[in-house]
């Protein structure tokens, strides 16, 4: 009697343990960066799961370009179906096939958004920020204007993104802020070398940018990310995020399908993802701004937000090229000591 | 005898069929490496060598690479060395509390132990602000976000495998060599330089060349602890492969490095070959 039960102990469990992924009839993998954004992607994700009863895998890139690296290693096989990505990293992964086309007839949902964000091979869903952010504990005085970074009292007290920052975007800053733009570089470089002796390291990613503000070693990062210095920011911190005056950057976080294996589950999710309540829970996490003309920006954001015709809207295309010859200069002229 | 023989001989193919499986796959990898480094459209064979060769920038990489390789070396086993002798000498509780220590650093998640880094050597450092505070600097010491923070970072990443192979070849020297020496009136140093430490070469060896292909390849310590001024050839092939996608221009950069630190490593081996029989 005791083998017996036991055996329809071990049975129940196993029927335990499979019964959701039984019941579960579909799966799509979704693809994010840690951190915040793969609250927000989960914040989606839970919800379509629930709603069209599917089970939802998250895979976890590094940084963006990382994340377009798996999606060429998996172009054979893919298995990830939704790669939430920038829209210069899309661009580039569109260029290589690596993206289904997006069938907008089968996805009416799609009209919800302004059809300059829907593209031919992805969707872009929401808009980031960009600013220089500094500690008021440990800067020599309140930081306003770009210009600012090359004040001699910020001496070893700067960290600043690598040339490959963001797509490049450190640099179309330093030449939007002077007077220039991705087609001309000279006065961004110039004000790059003006700020050099005032660079103490060098951040490669946004999860780096936060951590060497917060460790306390650079007073000032010359280009963050609002999405995630927003949790740090607040009326007793010592941190201040400035949008300065002139044209703002932003990178816009978009989503592409991969795998045309299971591209009908993930149009409908990149649709449910369009609309307005999807739109303000992602944002609500990630601090930033929807698309969604119905969709609700976050309160904490909203003081950052410029008005619509400051914002830059950057030719990728032409820094996706340059940008290996940009990186060269930079090391040479910037990074070597 | 014939089928016992036979069955021996497939035991052992099937002992060393998972060993045989691995190289398989890492030989695949390097070929792979190698026909990317030389797969160029619209251009020669050599051209990703040439480009990686004639720019001082990319060169720049390999001497780094090489340099901070080097320094840990020597650190990392000076170090080793006076730990794993002193495991020799202490009690067995505290050899195995050495042991704990080490394996513990071993397994701990490598950018949590940079972060711990930075937060003890950096200008906002525990460090600095002691010594702010008791006087002894005006103004912080630049202990990171250059070759020495590096260094130190992999220090402290390759100590087991400084320590482990040295304390392994320590152990097992006699003590009654020792107490021989003494017995003829030989001092501790004397006792140490002539009979211990050329008895030591073997591990000194295997730690010597494990330490510095570990840090030739290191990638989170140089990039966190480097600030972006010791950019080593594996940020190099990094961003070529993953940033701009080209995967034989980083190839051709890998290849070149590996080739020249599996040449030093040969010279090495050879040399201390020769010097531990004639020890």
């Amino acid at each position: 009697m005791g083998k017996e039960q036991n055996l329809v102990a071990i049975v129940a469990a196993i029927a335990f343990a499979i019964l959701p992924a039984l019941v579960a009839a579909e799966t799509l993998t979704v693809q994010t960066w840690s951190g915040v954004w793969e609250a927000g992607a989960r914040a989606v994700g839970d919800a379509f799961a629930k709603k069209f009863n599917v089970e939802i895998k998250y895979e976890l890139q590094q940084n963006t370009r990382l994340g377009i690296a798996k999606l060429r290693a998996q172009a054979a096989n893919p298995t990830i179906d939704i790669a939430f990505s920038t829209n210069d990293a899309l661009e580039q992964a569109a260029s290589e096939n690596l993206l289904v086309p997006i069938d907008v007839k089968a996805a009416p949902g799609l009209a919800a958004l302004p059809p300059k964000f829907v593209h031919k091979n992805y969707l872009e869903v929401m808009n980031i920020l960009f600013g220089l952010v500094y500690r008021k504990d440990l800067a020599p005085f309140e930081l306003t204007k770009w210009s600012d970074l090359a004040d001699p009292r910020l001496k070893g007290k700067l960290g600043v993104p690598t040339a490959q920052f963001a797509g490049g975007r450190w640099l179309i800053m330093a030449a939007l802020a002077n007077g220039g733009n991705e087609n001309n570089m000279e006065p961004g470089m110039a004000f790059l070398q003006k700020i050099k002796p005032n660079i103490l390291a060098f951040y490669a990613t946004d999860g780096e940018s936060v951590k060497v503000v917060q460790s306390g070693e650079v007073a000032v990062a010359g280009l963050g990310i609002l999405s995630d210095f927003a949790k740090l920011l607040g009326p007793t911190s010592d941190y201040r995020f400035v949008i300065p005056d002139g044209p703002v950057l932003t990178s816009v976080v978009s989503v592409g399908m991969a795998n045309p294996r299971n591209a009908a589950l993930s149009l409908k999710f990149i649709e449910f993802l369009a609309q307005p309540e999807a739109q303000t829970a992602y944002c609500a996490l990630i601090n930033c701004t929807p698309v969604n003309p119905k969709a609700s920006p976050p309160d904490a954001i909203k003081d950052f937000r410029p008005a619509p015709e400051r914002i830059y809207a950057a030719d990728f295309a032409v820094i996706n090229k340059k940008l290996p010859e940009w990186d060269e200069w930079y090391k040479k002229e910037i990074q070597a000591r | 005898m014939r089928s016992g023989s036979r069955s021996m001989t497939a035991g052992r193919l099937a002992l060393i069929a998972p060993a045989v499986a691995v190289f398989a796959l890492l030989a695949v990898a390097l070929a792979s490496l190698v026909v990317a480094s030389v797969s160029v459209p619209d251009a020669s064979w050599y051209a990703n060598y040439r480009k990686f060769l004639g720019e001082n920038l990319y060169l720049a990489y390999v001497y780094r690479s090489f340099r901070v390789a080097a320094w840990t070396t020597v650190c990392a086993i000076c170090v080793g060395y006076a730990i794993a002798y002193v495991m020799t000498r202490v009690s067995p509780a505290i050899t195995r509390l050495i042991v704990i220590v080490l394996v513990l650093q071993f397994f701990s998640v490598s950018v949590t132990r940079i972060y711990s880094i930075i937060l003890l050597l950096g200008n906002n450092g525990a460090l600095n602000r002691a010594l702010l505070t008791i006087g002894v600097i005006d103004a912080p010491v630049r202990l990171i976000y250059n070759e020495l923070g590096v260094v130190v970072g992999l220090v402290n990443a390759a100590l087991p495998f400084a320590v482990f192979p040295i304390y392994s070849v320590l152990e097992r020297i006699p003590v009654s060599l020792r107490e021989a020496a003494h017995t003829l009136g030989a001092e501790r140093g004397t006792t140490f330089w002539k009979i211990v430490f050329p008895l030591s070469l073997p591990g000194i060896g295997a730690s010597v060349v494990i330490v510095f292909l570990y840090s030739l390849g290191a990638f989170a310590t140089p990039l966190l602890l480097g600030g972006g001024f010791v950019d080593l050839i594996s940020v190099f092939s990094y961003e070529q492969a993953i940033n701009f996608a080209n995967y034989g221009f980083a190839a051709a950069g890998a290849i070149v490095t590996s080739l020249l630190g599996l040449a030093l490593v040969y010279v090495f081996s050879v040399a201390l070959e020769r010097k531990a029989k004639t020890a």
